[in-house]
């Protein structure tokens, strides 16, 4: 076989070869859209539930609140957010 | 009375001489007669021997075996060899023919069938290169005596031989290497006196004596009488030439211009292992399959064990796992089980760069044929798909594609394909920018929606049956990734999918790079073939990467939301190196700009994509 006849067979290969993958992926593609649409409306379903947050039980103080000690750190760090903030 | 004594002993004495003077005459004839006798019979018994001893040609075959016919059903064709049978006893006879009459009167009709096809298409100047050409391979192979040099022997008197299996290779004058393939299962009778690796053969040299029989495994064997050993010095002698050493000096020295490779290049190939030993070990390029392909090249060369012949370790584990196909297949499981689609369903048009990608294959493919012009350096179109699938980046989808094509490039595809998959961070950024402009290189892409966990589910299943309709090929290694990511994704079996992900295919692995480098042999491996293999692997990286680049940046032309061009360059599979490889040159320049999610649709499309194109080769080309 001569080499023209090799690159002529090459060529054939390439086109089809070509063709047939991008034909193959593009097809992929719409059934993914039409896949995508079509269980949309099952998008819940079969997703693992997420366990519900256990409720601290609130002992003594309000669940939430903070000690006096928090406060007055929160406090302090907030002031000095603005002092950095004004440039001081 | 003293002197009477010494008269009468002197008489008994004369009486007894003459007396035995008497007797001497018949016996000397008696002996004489026993000698002729016994002269008669040892020349009967080596005319006996000649007749039965191994006969060294055809011809002495046919003078010797009245009624000798043709067989060749014994093995799978091959122009360099002929069976021929006894019908009185059913011998057959294995015949070196390459160079007689019959195989050069084939070669030259060949030769006029293509001439007369160049004169038919006005190719005069062609055809005359041809038949001169032919001409002069005949001149030469008849002035050569069909000169064929024995590249591997397994086979030996005794020794029974089941069908299917490979028991001579030759490496003949003026054409490609010729095997015999049996097709039928036989006992060796008798091999032809000094056939080993590096020996030469000529035409009508009778190889083997065979006799066809159906063969069974035997529960129980027989015990047989041990012989005792040899003398000191034979004992000696033998250890000396069952030693590497000697066997690499015998087959350098044979006939060194052709013989090299077999002795010196074994250690040559020795070097090749250690340096992928210290690629795998040292600079960590992909080093679970390079270790085991480097150690499984350093056994490959190790004279006289044979471990990669058909009788031994590797040998076995290729047939088993490579040639059936089932390793690329069961890699194939367990890289699906460790993939996520999510990336690709989430933004279904980026599998687009995937398919661009594939460009590599055939434009390497067009490469390896266009090296045809290059003296020494033939590929056919088989070849050339085997070494144009190395730019799909997907190492079992080399092995698979090219077990099937091409099994004696292997080896070299093999290296090429996983070397260039662990170079992907080098070879790639300055490709992709040099495609890119700065202001491409920054586009930020919109993020990614959450895929429901269903469409995960469905997706497996809807490639399996897209691949089923449209290209069923690629279904054994479309199949097997879809059913690792269907295992992965329903979240039921997570044992399976543990087991595919990590025990399984950590145990392919090791196999898998054993039998790769049972491939890695000096006569397989050192050859011009080899470095244009490993030439155009390096161009199928090349031009994949570029071509989705590129093509990204078509795709910019029609869309409204812009693709960050860089991630075409993950099309190449490879995954995720390639992706990674997009997000960090993303990174260099604008550092808030990660497309690792992004890139990954392509990365796992390509792999899809590579592993159609392979199907559609084998289909173009498997029948051929």
């Amino acid at each position: 076989m001569n080499l023209g006849s090799l690159i002529l067979d090459g060529l054939k290969a390439m086109a089809l070869g070509m063709l047939w993958v991008f034909c193959f992926l593009s097809i992929m593609i719409v059934c993914m859209k039409v896949m995508s649409k079509a269980l949309a409306p099952f998008s819940n379903f079969l997703e693992p539930v997420a366990p519900a947050p256990k409720k601290k039980k609130a002992s003594g103080a309000k669940a939430g609140a903070l000690s006096p000690e928090d406060r007055v750190r929160a406090l302090a760090a907030i002031e000095a957010v603005k002092l950095y903030r004004a440039g001081k | 009375m003293r002197n009477f004594i010494l008269a009468i002993l002197f008489a008994v004495l004369c009486s007894a001489g003459l007396a035995s003077s008497a007797q001497d005459v018949p016996a000397q004839a008696a002996a004489a007669a026993t000698q002729a006798q016994a002269a008669a019979a040892d020349a009967a018994q080596a005319v006996e021997a000649a007749k039965s001893a191994f006969p060294k040609k055809l011809s002495e075959l046919e003078a010797r075996i009245p009624g000798l016919k043709r067989n060749s059903q014994m093995s799978e064709p091959d122009e360099c060899f002929d069976w021929y049978e006894d019908p009185a006893t059913g011998h057959v006879y294995l015949v070196y023919v390459w160079g007689n009459a019959e195989t050069m009167a084939k070669f030259e009709a060949d030769a006029a069938a293509v001439a007369a096809e160049k004169l038919l298409a006005g190719d005069e100047p062609g055809a005359k290169l041809v038949t001169d050409n032919a001409k002069s391979v005949v001149e030469a192979t008849r002035a050569a005596k069909g000169y064929g040099l024995v590249y591997s022997v397994s086979f030996a008197k005794g020794k029974d031989l089941h069908d299917g299996r490979e028991i001579l290779i030759v490496k003949p004058v003026n054409r490609s290497k010729g095997k015999v393939i049996l097709a039928r299962s036989m006992a060796v009778e008798n091999v032809k006196d000094g056939l080993l690796v590096a020996s030469s053969l000529e035409t009508g040299d009778v190889v083997g004596e065979f006799l066809p029989a159906l063969l069974y495994n035997e529960s129980v064997r027989e015990g047989s009488q041990a012989k005792s050993l040899p003398g000191f010095g034979t004992a000696i002698n033998n250890l000396w030439h069952s030693t590497g050493i000697y066997d690499i000096y015998r087959q350098t020295t044979a006939d060194f211009s052709k013989t090299w490779i077999l002795g010196l290049g074994r250690l040559l190939m020795m070097f090749v292992a250690l340096v992928l030993l210290y690629l795998a070990i040292v600079k960590g390029f992909e080093p679970l399959l390079l270790l085991p392909i480097g150690f499984g090249a350093l056994l490959a060369n190790i004279p006289l064990a044979g471990i990669s012949g058909p009788d031994g370790l590797q040998g076995m584990i290729y047939m088993v796992g490579i040639e059936s196909g089932v390793f690329p297949c069961l890699i194939f499981m367990g890289v699906g089980a460790m993939t996520d689609f999510g990336p690709m369903l989430a933004n279904p048009r980026t599998a687009l760069l995937g398919a661009a990608a594939q460009f590599g294959i055939f434009g390497a493919l067009l490469g390896a044929l266009a090296l045809n012009v290059v003296p020494g350096i033939t590929f056919n179109i088989k070849d050339a798909a085997s070494i144009g699938i190395i730019g799909g980046a997907d190492g079992p989808t080399s092995i698979f594609v090219t077990s099937r094509l091409s099994p004696s490039l292997l080896g070299a595809i093999a290296v090429a394909a996983y070397s260039y998959m662990a170079l992907v961070p080098i070879i790639q950024p300055p490709i992709m920018k040099l495609c890119t402009t700065e202001a491409e290189r920054k586009i930020r892409m919109k993020q990614l929606r959450a895929v429901p966990k269903i469409e995960k589910i469905c997706f497996p299943v809807l490639i399996t049956f897209l691949c089923a309709f449209l290209l069923p090929d690629a279904a054994p290694l479309i199949g097997m990734l879809m059913l690792g990511n269907l295992m992965r994704e329903c979240g039921v079996v997570d044992r399976l999918s543990d087991t595919a992900q990590n025990a399984l295919i950590n145990i392919v692995t090791i196999f898998l790079g054993i039998a790769v480098g049972s491939k890695l042999s000096a006569e397989q491996f050192l050859s011009l073939q080899t470095l244009g293999i490993l030439v155009m692997g390096c161009c199928a990286f090349c031009i994949a990467t570029a071509a989705g680049v590129m093509f990204a940046k078509i795709m910019n032309l029609f869309s409204k939301e812009k693709i960050n061009p860089l991630i075409g360059a993950a099309g190449v599979s490879a995954v995720p190196m390639a992706a990674r490889v997009a997000n960090k040159l993303g990174l260099e320049y604008d550092s808030q700009n990660f497309l690792l999610m992004h890139a990954m649709g392509p990365n796992v499309s390509g792999v899809i994509g590579s592993a159609v194109a392979a199907g559609v080769l084998l289909s173009l080309c498997g029948g051929l």
